[in-house]
């Protein structure tokens, strides 16, 4: 205000003495002078001077002191800052001639300097030093209470701060570390943070041990700079990724140490993150049991927006089999890859690089490098701006260069190198061949001459109308096809996106004479655009042969994105694996381990579930959108039981839009549809009851006011139960009613001819209709 | 959107802004010297997009040049900001996902843009950033500011004006007054 206050003075003052000419002529500066700058442009070239500079210059003149305080928006103290500001004073030890020295912080002259500095609306104080923590309060409270601006705080939650949270934690969006000590109800009151970093996982839970829900939601970025211990903390994670779903950026900076299940199980987790843009993950791997390509491709599948990726991999075992990175393909959207492989193996290759055209930085550390890698990088990637390479080998020779040299957006190359040697001379081949880099790959492009074809022929086509001709094949006639020509043998199977597995199609493999494991990966290296896998319809013959036909699928398929799949009796491990791909399931066939459903975190469809006590897992699938349910009721349940579980599921699904329960219970005397009401997004409902019911039984469908298409298979369907149902489902354009006792009267249909957007009426009965012809046409007029 | 963005960023977009760099256009500056620039590079200048784009291309291609009005656009400075955009033009675009604003305002200039802007004669530097200015050029404004900032740092009031040629319009009591305020600034570390 003081500033602002100051700058209104100056006008009015000049107005008073008017009758001075200087005001009309505007002043004419030298060219080479700053002063002929407007204050917008001088605030704009001093916008890039430290803090320091700011001060000191604020006396070089007028102009200089409006402007050069405009442009502080950020506010980073550091130590230096607090010292200078600090200034001490001796007090006497009482009953001693000892007198003690106290520092005190000056704080009228912070609150000049943040007067000056009005527009400040970020202040970070997280590079402080632990000696100087107990200044930040005071140092905090001066800025918020001057700079009317100040919209964040960026700071580290250590004991000296943590009270004044409840002030000014509002403010606080960000968070650099969070001390041992600290109160965990003091992140609470930071309800827009948005970036954190932390230590140990379990800083943002309230307990070390339990679970329960995390202390922080909604986190943009996460870094966690020391220690995750998947068998600990893995449960904890389910709860850390449910409540933040818009992380975009999540560092965990160990080796992350663990059984093949638990990391299979963290890996699923990280991948519910769909707006990942950057990740930092790295493993440190004991056997051969693991499988870190299949980490990395359940994440690569799930968070499509990936576009930085950090991985290293650390093994003590020499023998280790490491020979692809085959799950970056996964990664098509990266344009940020770091890669470190504290692996000892024989070559890896590289040509996975292929898919992740876009790739623009690239640091890689390999334990060995040669030429060949280059090479393929130098193939692979046209859009590299920046190469760093951790050579400690010294390997880097003329032809690596040479291959580096090719790379045509390359601006930025740094090596990394323990012993120097002759890069000297290297370098300079490196200079002449990056200037000569231009135009030599078109040549080859420019010896085809068009070739003219025949009206009348298929060549005539080019590939991706011969593509889309081809597209309507059966998957069958395609393999007759393959080799009718190059052209067809290239298109033919670009249009295979999905493929339905089916009993004969396993058995044709055993019949053939290759074994079957080869013959089914020259399928799917053939047909690589698949993105679906339905293997609902194989029967319990062929159902132990499934996950091994996936495995093989999967391996190849770079696009697989959906499996839909029975489970049966070997679903546990299938599903370990193969869950998050999963995202229909047509039947469960024989109940083993319900825990196999957590896994499938995007299942949408589930169908025939003849199981009880599942409402738990289920209701941890927030995609459902179908699921089709029979519940038989034995002597010892109630109504409630089924209340319970329904609840469950409807306040956790929120997407579900299609339900189909078939409830049977002869013992139970009331049948109550409450639990209707936590499904508001219903679209179609199929009810099936076997039980007593009671006249109002319908009522709760007032809470689905969606509901476009109902089925109902009531025991003892009366008139009354209809009678309603027009105010309950006003959007009601379909309705099937199974009539056991012929009922179905004319009063009935009156009042089924007030549903105002109905379209279809089904109704099956054993007995004659008695209703007149007139009954229904009047149903159908009124309803049209 | 997903789908659209495969085809965008590739070699595609930047063959066309080549060609269109073959394009020659006009400019004319305000003391009348008229100078020929590349269309793509001619449209860094946000001032000449919006111009080529009102008229349409074709227009701006065969009628009068563009008329830069401001006085700062001398002939010296307009031929400085052909040249600096002439050789920015094929820079890559700010990736705004990860390019935190405040990383690159505190990254060096390169060494060409430093050779560049290292100019003797500070009328034309000042023309050169405020012609730069006008025609709302921002990469070449921020080249210039950190050319300025990186002279004044370090240096004297005093130094600073005699350096940069600012009249020093405080009386000796102000001065006084303000480096009271800064005097945590002078303390000793």
């Amino acid at each position: 205000m003081a500033q602002q206050m100051k700058r209104f003075k100056i006008p009015l003052k000049r107005r008073d003495d008017s009758n001075e000419d200087n005001i009309q002529h505007p002043q004419i500066y030298a060219k080479d002078s700053l002063d002929r700058f407007g204050d917008d442009l001088c605030q704009l070239l001093l916008s890039y001077l430290s803090l320091e500079d700011i001060f000191r210059l604020e006396c070089v003149s007028k102009q200089f002191r409006r402007t050069v305080f405009v442009s502080v928006v950020d506010f980073t103290l550091s130590d230096e800052f607090i010292q200078r500001l600090l200034y001490w004073t001796a007090i006497d030890v009482e009953f001693t001639i000892y007198t003690q020295i106290e520092y005190t912080i000056d704080t009228k002259m912070l609150a000049t300097i943040a007067i000056k500095c009005a527009n400040i609306e970020t202040i970070d104080c997280r590079g402080i030093s632990a000696i100087n923590e107990g200044y930040i309060p005071d140092v905090l409270n001066t800025f918020r209470d001057k700079c009317l601006n100040l919209r964040n705080i960026y700071c580290n939650l250590y004991k000296d701060n943590e009270k004044i949270m409840p002030s000014l934690g509002p403010l606080v969006t960000r968070i650099g570390n969070i001390g041992s000590y600290v109160s965990k109800q003091a992140l609470t009151h930071c309800h827009r943070l948005s970036q954190l970093n932390t230590y140990c996982f379990d800083r943002v839970f309230t307990s070390v041990y339990t679970s329960g829900v995390p202390l922080v939601k909604n986190l943009l970025k996460y870094e966690l700079k020391f220690s995750y211990h998947p068998d600990f903390d893995n449960h904890r994670l389910s709860a850390f990724v449910a409540h933040n779903q818009s992380l975009r950026s999540v560092v965990i900076g160990t080796h992350i140490d663990g059984t093949h299940e638990t990391l299979t199980e963290m890996c699923g987790q990280l991948s519910r993150l769909t707006q990942l843009r950057r990740l930092s993950l790295g493993f440190k791997i004991k056997g051969s049991q693991h499988s870190f390509n299949d980490y990395l491709r359940t994440i690569g599948v799930n968070c499509k927006q990936l576009q930085r990726l950090s991985f290293s991999l650390f093994s003590k075992k020499c023998e280790y089999n490491l020979k692809t990175l085959d799950s970056l393909a996964y990664f098509r959207r990266l344009k940020r890859l770091d890669l470190t492989l504290y692996v000892t193996v024989d070559e890896i290759s590289l040509d996975v690089l292929r898919e992740c055209r876009r790739l623009t930085h690239l640091d890689i550390y390999l334990t060995k490098m040669n030429a060949n890698v280059f090479k393929i990088i130098r193939k692979n990637c046209p859009q590299l701006q920046y190469l760093c390479i951790q050579n400690m080998n010294s390997i880097i020779e003329t032809e690596c260069l040479d291959q580096i040299s090719r790379l045509p957006a390359l601006q930025m190359l740094v090596i990394h190198c323990k012993r120097s040697g002759d890069m000297a001379q290297q370098m300079k081949h490196l200079k002449t061949s990056l200037e000569t880099t231009y135009g030599c790959e078109n040549e080859d492009q420019k010896r085809h001459q068009p070739k003219i074809y025949a009206k009348n022929s298929m060549d005539r086509f080019g590939d991706d109308l011969c593509a889309l001709l081809l597209s309507y094949l059966s998957f069958e006639d395609r393999f007759q096809c393959e080799c009718v020509s190059k052209q067809l043998q290239r298109t033919v199977f670009a249009s295979v996106v999905d493929i339905t597995l089916s009993d004969r199609f396993i058995q044709r493999l055993l019949n053939a004479k290759k074994s079957d494991t080869d013959m089914l990966a020259i399928i799917a290296i053939k047909c690589a655009e698949i993105q679906t896998i339905d293997c609902r319809g194989i029967t319990k013959d062929y159902e132990k042969r499934i996950p091994e036909v996936l495995g093989i699928l999967r391996a190849y398929c770079r696009h697989l994105r959906d499996i839909y799949c029975d489970l049966g009796a070997n679903s546990r491990q299938m599903m370990a694996t193969f869950g998050p791909l999963v995202t229909r399931i047509g039947a469960i066939n024989s109940y083993n381990d319900s825990k196999a459903l957590t896994h499938c975190h995007r299942l949408s469809q589930l169908r025939e579930l003849k199981l009880k006590k599942l409402s738990v897992q289920l209701s941890r699938l927030p995609q459902l959108r179908e699921l089709i349910l029979s519940l038989n009721l034995s002597h010892g349940q109630t109504s409630a039981a089924v209340t319970d579980f329904m609840r469950t599921i409807g306040v956790n699904c929120k997407q579900l839009q299609r339900l189909s329960l078939q409830l049977s219970a002869q013992s139970v005397l009331n049948i109550s549809l409450d639990w209707l009401r936590f499904y508001g997004p219903l679209r179609q409902l199929c009810l099936e009851i076997y039980a007593v019911i009671d006249e109002r039984v319908l009522e709760p469908l007032r809470h689905c006011k969606r509901l476009t298409h109902l089925e109902i298979y009531l025991k003892k369907i009366n008139t009354n139960v209809l009678k309603d149902l027009h105010q309950y489902c006003p959007r009601l354009h379909y309705l099937f009613i199974r009539d056991l006792n012929g009922i179905i009267d004319t009063e009935c249909l009156s009042h089924l001819s007030r549903l105002p957007a109905l379209q279809m009426l089904v109704i099956e009965t054993h007995n004659n209709i008695t209703t007149s012809d007139n009954d229904l046409n009047a149903v159908l007029s009124s309803s049209l | 959107m997903a789908d659209n963005a495969d085809h965008i960023d590739g070699d595609d977009n930047e063959d066309v802004r080549a060609q269109q760099n073959l394009i020659k256009i006009k400019l004319k500056s305000s003391e009348g010297g008229i100078y020929e620039c590349g269309l793509t590079a001619a449209k860094m200048s946000d001032l000449v997009k919006n111009m080529v784009e009102s008229l349409g291309t074709d227009a701006v291609v065969t009628t009068e040049p563009i008329i830069l009005g401001n006085e700062a656009v001398t002939d010296a400075a307009l031929k400085k900001i052909i040249e600096w955009v002439e050789f920015h033009w094929d820079d890559p675009p700010v990736d705004h996902d990860f390019e935190d604003e405040k990383d690159r305002r505190n990254e060096e200039l390169s060494h060409w843009d430093k050779q560049f802007i290292d100019v003797d004669d500070q009328a034309l530097l000042f023309d050169v950033i405020a012609a730069a200015n006008y025609m709302d050029i921002k990469g070449l404004v921020e080249v210039g500011a950190k050319h300025i900032c990186s002279k004044i740092r370090g240096k004297s009031c005093q130094e600073v004006r005699e350096m940069l040629k600012i009249t020093n319009d405080f009386t000796a009591e102000e001065e006084d007054a303000i480096h009271k305020e800064n005097a945590w600034i002078y303390a000793k570390d």
